[in-house]
């Protein structure tokens, strides 16, 4: 196959948006701590760091904290190894997938999931992978028998593919995981509590925010200055251009022959009050 | 402050050893590979666990997806991890062991094995990898692992510059031949078909950074320098004071081990790594 990248071809926000939504309600689910404890793991959090790398394996720590970027890693290590010898593999991709479906499956009423599903499957061996392992997990694993999931399955490996290409930003950019989160809290883009909702410490934050003063984007107050608003609108931009990079101009049509399917699913999924971030 | 070419070009050279030793290919079909790619791929992909074909053309980049595809699952039901990582280590030790006799080996082992704990390995997922390993009992097992995960930290720096960069698998070696850093050789070695590869050389021509020859132009040279620059800064980033401070303290013996091992053929100049002698 010759994957043909056009560079400027680029799909809409709309469309990230709503694979985000799609992907990422399983995190708020009530449903999810019970879901992965019944598979043998134990808390909230093992159960989040297991279910989203099983994807690569049964991965070490240290390759997690790699490749979702942003925690703490003793966080991390809280969860792993012990997760991989708490459950299998094998029943926690299974009963990440059921939860997932049954998740999503009120955003989906009087949506063509057959016709979603098929035509995000269908862009993603036209998804450049290298450089992006997460994505690239998940593309790896079997695609789901029911059309449902198979739309879970796709969001997901789209969702992580952005995730990689901001990731190499960030990472290009010489940004860590604690201050990549100093910054997103002093942009508004993540609220105060994200420093312990990510396991850093007051040393950990404040040792980020000095390093981001001495960049110059945020100030005394932690509050983002003018080079730091331009800073992080490049950040988005460079991310936006490495991902659009990395699709085939094949792809890019497959997925936005679907867009709107995906869109009416991710606004009934808001509609239904099951994302809490609500947009 | 950044981290000197020497010191990269040391580092390299020590964990480059396990590539170019004669006996390699042997020692992975003795515990159930077949064949020196597979042998490659899977040894340095198992610190990972046993990951899918997906996942290490992600983590590699730059080869061909056909030939990770060739070499995994499959190496994975024909050894365990366990035995790969082994004959990796032990490849390593008889390379490692007498080109390095007469060198400060205790010392830069024991100063490495410190550096890596002040690396910061988020969006550096090989390195976290080989981090995430036991360090070997021995010194020069520890010698060479320390030196794995340090290279393995520069080469995931390297990938996400190219990645942030939208420079995929094929145009990174497309542009590395262009710019005469590897032999033309790469495209067959890195298993890309020549259809790919001259959509990759278009697609440097379309950024300006080869001409209609395929020659590299000036645009193409400040270009790659600056994904080396890049390079270079976003690995100093990474490196907590204490790891700066002890790899230039370390830097003139671990260069003496780095030129023994150069000297022993161990490793030979130039090589498909494009990375010259320290």
């Amino acid at each position: 196959m010759t994957v043909v990248h056009t560079g400027p071809v680029t799909l809409r926000r709309s469309f990230w948006h709503a694979v985000e939504t799609i992907h990422h309600v399983v995190y708020f689910s009530p449903a999810a701590k019970p879901a992965f404890e019944a598979v043998g793991l134990k808390g909230q959090w093992m159960g989040y760091f297991a279910s989203r790398s099983a994807a690569l394996g049964q991965p070490g720590p240290e390759v997690v904290v790699a490749t979702f970027h942003g925690f703490a890693p003793r966080m991390v290590h809280r969860a792993l190894p012990d997760a991989w010898s708490r459950a299998s593999r094998d029943d926690i991709l299974a009963a990440r997938y059921e939860l997932a479906r049954d998740t999503i499956r009120p955003g989906f009423e009087g949506v063509d999931v057959a016709a979603l599903a098929a035509g995000l499957q269908a862009g993603l061996p036209g998804l450049e992978l290298a450089g992006r392992p997460l994505a690239a997990g998940h593309v790896g694993l079997e695609t789901p028998d029911d059309d449902l999931t198979a739309v879970w399955h796709a969001a997901t490996a789209l969702r992580e593919f952005r995730g990689d290409s901001h990731l190499a930003v960030l990472t290009a950019a010489g940004i860590d995981g604690a201050e990549a989160n100093v910054l997103a809290v002093a942009a508004g883009l993540a609220m105060p509590g994200q420093r312990q909702l990510r396991g850093w410490d007051d040393e950990e934050w404040e040792a980020a925010a000095v390093r981001l003063r001495g960049r110059g984007w945020i100030d005394d107050d932690d509050a983002i200055t003018e080079a730091g608003i331009v800073a992080r609108t490049q950040i988005e931009t460079d991310t936006d251009r490495s991902t659009a990079a990395g699709i085939s101009a094949e792809a890019v049509v497959h997925f936005d022959s679907v867009a709107h399917l995906a869109v009416t699913a991710s606004k009934q999924i808001v509609a239904a009050g099951l994302d809490p971030t609500g947009h | 402050m950044t981290q000197s070419r020497a010191f990269w070009r040391s580092i390299e050279a020590i964990h480059d050893v396990v590539y170019f030793a004669p006996d390699a290919k042997e020692r992975y079909e003795a515990v159930g590979l077949k064949g020196y790619w597979m042998g490659y791929t899977a040894s340095r992909s198992a610190a990972v666990g046993t990951p899918s074909a997906t996942t290490v053309t992600a983590l590699f980049h730059g080869f061909a997806p056909a030939i990770i595809h060739r070499a995994l699952p499959d190496a994975w039901q024909r050894a365990s991890r366990d035995d790969i990582l082994a004959a990796r280590l032990d490849l390593a030790r008889n390379a490692l062991a007498p080109a390095v006799e007469g060198t400060d080996t205790a010392k830069v082992a024991h100063e490495l094995g410190l550096v890596i704990r002040g690396l910061d390995f988020a969006g550096k997922p090989l390195a976290g990898a080989h981090a995430d390993l036991p360090a070997p009992d021995d010194e020069v097992g520890r010698l060479w692992h320390a030196a794995t995960v340090i290279r393995e930290y520069r080469g995931d720096c390297h990938v996400a510059v190219l990645t942030a960069a939208g420079l995929d698998g094929v145009t990174a070696n497309a542009l590395a031949v262009a710019a005469g850093l590897v032999p033309a050789e790469q495209r067959t070695v890195r298993g890309w078909t020549e259809d790919e590869w001259s959509d990759a050389v278009g697609r440097l021509g379309t950024r300006g950074w080869v001409d209609v020859t395929g020659t590299l132009t000036d645009t193409g040279r400040s270009a790659r320098a600056q994904i080396e620059d890049t390079t270079d800064r976003v690995c100093a980033a990474g490196f907590d004071r204490e790891a700066t401070g002890r790899a230039i303290t370390i830097e003139a013996a671990l260069v003496q081990v780095a030129r023994a091992v150069g000297q022993s053929g161990a490793v030979p100049y130039p090589n498909p790594t494009g990375v010259p002698v320290p």
